[in-house]
C-alpha cells in the first residue's frame, strides 16, 4: 500500500461523497468598490453558502463561477532597470494580425507593450503607451532602409489602469495599411506608416524598459481580419480557443500564458520562463533585453474572471442578502459593486480532491 | 467492540435523522480575541446558530487565536463566517465542536445552537488545527 494513498482516493462521482456531510471551509473579507476576489478550494464542495453581510441594499455582492484561466504578471519585474520581454520568431508574414489580452499597472511613463522586427531582426513597428493613449511607432515607413521614425497617437482614454483590455493589431504590407482595435473598437490612426515583413514578436522591449502590467492569451493570425472578425477575438466565438474562430485556417500561433494553477487546460503549462505555441513550434522565449536581469514573471488570473462579471454571469446578493448553492466545484469569484462591503463565506467541502476536477471542461 | 462502531466515511450515518443536540448560552465576551467553545459528544451533521444578541458573531472551527491546544487560530486567514445579530445559519458540515467570537467587545446575550448529530463517536473526527479553510 505504501505511496497508493492518491489512488485509493475518491473521484468525481462518487455519491457517498455528497451524501455525507462535509468539512468547514469558511472565509471572511472586505471587498472594495468594482473589485474582484476569487478563491480556489481544496476539496470539490457539496455546498457554498455566501452572505453580503452590508446593511446598505446598494452595495451588491456578485457571485460568479468563471473559468480560471491564467496570465503572466510582469509587474514585478520592472524595477529598477528590468528588460524582461517575451519573444519568438516565426515564419516571415507580410499580412498578419495580431491580438492579446493586457492589463497596466501605471500609465504615467511611456511602456513599450509590442515590438515587430524584420527578417534582418530591424525594429519595423513597434506600440506603447502616451499617457492612456497607445502610440504607434513605424521606424521605417517607407520600407526603403531609412531610420526616420514616424509616431502617432492613438485617442486617449483607451487605457484603463488595473483593468484587463484587448487589443488586435492587423498589418497588411501591400497596402501600408495598419488597422487598431481595443476591446473591439476600431481606433486606427489615419496614416498608413507600414511597409516590411514580419519575422519576430516581442510582447515589450527587446532591449529596453518594458511595459509593466499583465498578458494573456495572444494570438498570431497569418492575414488581415475584418471588424467583425476582430471583434469575435474581445468577445465572440474563438475568443478564448482560436481553433474556435472563423479565421482558425489562418492561425499560426496560440499563446495562453497557461500554467495550469486551477485546472489542466494542457498537457504541458507553460512556466516564466517558457511559453508554448499551441499550434506550431514558435514558444515564446522569456528575454532578459540589454541590460535586465533575467527574472521569473508570475501567473495571475486572466481576463475570463473579470469578464463573467462584464457579461452578467454572476448572481446578486444586496446588502443582508445571502445564497446557498449546492454544487461541485473548486472555484469560485465575487465582485463588489456599489461600495466597499464585508461579506462570509461557508462551503462544505467533499472527501474529493480538486485534482479530480482539473481535467473537467479543459481544452486538451 | 469500539472497532465496530461506524467510521467518519460511513454514509448511512449522514442519511438516517441524527439525535438532536440544543443549547442556548449566555454569555459576556472580555475581547474580540476571545473564543467560547462548544463540544459535541458525537460527529455532527448539519448545525443551526441563531444569534440572539444585539452583536454580529463569529462562527468558526478552530479558536480565533491559536488557543485550546490548537496551533493555529481562526483570524490568521480570515476563516470565519459573520452571523448578523438577530440571524440564523444552518452549515451542513461534520465537526467535533465549533468556536465563537465576537466583533464588539461589549456583546452580551444567547446564543441558540441545534446541532444534529451522527452516531459516529468524535474521536473519530480529525484535527481541522491548521487545515485550509479552518485555520
Amino acid at each position: 500500500m505504501a505511496g497508493s494513498s492518491d489512488t485509493y482516493k475518491v473521484g468525481l462521482h462518487n455519491v457517498g461523497s455528497y451524501q455525507a456531510s462535509g468539512r468547514p471551509w469558511l472565509k471572511s473579507n472586505s471587498i472594495a468598490d468594482e473589485e474582484v476576489q476569487a478563491y480556489a478550494f481544496p476539496n470539490v464542495t457539496k455546498e457554498i453558502h455566501v452572505c453580503n453581510d452590508h446593511n446598505a441594499q446598494s452595495h451588491t455582492l456578485n457571485v460568479a463561477f468563471p473559468e480560471p484561466r491564467m496570465g503572466v504578471n510582469l509587474t514585478a519585474l520592472v524595477s529598477p532597470d528590468e528588460n524582461t520581454n517575451f519573444a519568438t520568431t516565426f515564419d516571415r508574414l507580410s499580412v498578419l494580425t495580431i491580438s492579446f489580452w493586457f492589463k497596466y499597472e501605471q500609465t504615467s511613463s511611456a511602456k513599450r507593450i509590442l515590438t515587430l522586427s524584420s527578417t534582418s531582426n530591424d525594429e519595423v513597428l513597434r506600440i506603447q503607451n502616451n499617457g492612456t493613449s497607445f502610440r504607434i511607432v513605424a521606424t521605417d515607413p517607407l520600407g526603403t532602409g531609412s531610420s526616420a521614425a514616424t509616431a502617432q497617437n492613438t485617442v486617449s482614454g483607451l487605457i484603463v489602469v488595473d483593468t484587463w483590455q484587448h487589443l488586435t493589431l492587423t498589418l497588411a504590407q501591400s497596402a501600408g495599411a495598419i488597422k487598431l482595435y481595443v476591446d473591439g473598437v476600431d481606433v486606427s490612426p489615419t496614416t498608413q506608416v507600414f511597409r516590411d515583413e514580419i519575422e519576430k514578436i516581442s510582447l515589450g522591449h527587446p532591449n529596453g524598459t518594458n511595459f509593466d502590467g499583465y498578458y494573456s492569451n495572444a494570438f498570431l493570425f497569418s492575414n488581415v481580419l475584418d471588424a467583425g472578425q476582430s471583434y469575435a477575438l474581445f468577445n465572440g466565438v474563438g475568443r478564448d480557443d482560436p481553433r474556435n474562430h472563423s479565421s482558425s485556417g489562418t492561425l499560426v500561433s496560440w499563446w495562453a500564458f497557461e500554467n495550469n494553477f486551477y485546472k489542466n487546460y494542457f498537457a504541458t503549462p507553460d512556466t516564466g520562463l517558457l511559453v508554448y505555441d499551441r499550434i506550431s513550434t514558435n514558444n515564446l522565449i522569456l528575454g532578459a533585453g540589454a541590460s535586465g536581469d533575467l527574472l521569473l514573471p508570475t501567473f495571475e488570473l486572466g481576463p475570463q474572471t473579470s469578464r463573467a462579471f462584464a457579461n452578467g454571469q454572476f448572481f446578486k446578493l444586496i446588502g443582508k442578502q445571502q445564497v446557498d448553492i449546492s454544487a461541485k466545484c473548486i472555484f469560485m469569484a465575487v465582485q463588489c459593486d456599489g461600495g466597499v462591503l464585508e461579506y462570509s463565506i461557508f462551503s462544505s467541502l467533499t472527501g474529493i480532491p480538486a485534482e479530480r476536477m482539473k481535467d473537467i471542461g479543459t481544452y486538451e | 467492540m469500539g472497532n465496530y462502531r461506524v467510521g467518519l466515511n460511513h454514509v448511512g450515518a449522514y442519511q438516517v435523522s441524527g439525535t438532536p443536540y440544543v443549547t442556548s448560552s449566555a454569555f459576556a465576551f472580555s475581547s474580540t480575541d476571545e473564543s467560547v467553545r462548544f463540544q459535541f459528544p458525537n460527529v455532527t451533521k448539519k448545525i443551526t446558530f441563531r444569534n440572539e444578541t444585539g452583536k454580529d458573531l463569529r462562527i468558526h472551527f478552530a479558536p480565533y487565536t491559536a488557543s485550546f491546544d490548537y496551533d493555529n487560530g481562526a483570524s490568521g486567514s480570515a476563516n470565519y463566517f459573520l452571523i448578523l445579530h438577530e440571524g440564523e445559519e444552518v452549515f451542513d458540515v461534520k465537526c467535533k465542536e465549533v468556536f465563537i467570537s465576537t466583533t464588539h467587545t461589549t456583546t452580551t446575550g444567547n446564543l441558540s445552537i441545534y446541532a444534529e448529530l451522527t452516531n459516529i463517536p468524535k474521536e473519530r473526527m480529525f484535527s481541522l488545527d491548521g487545515v485550509e479553510g479552518v485555520s
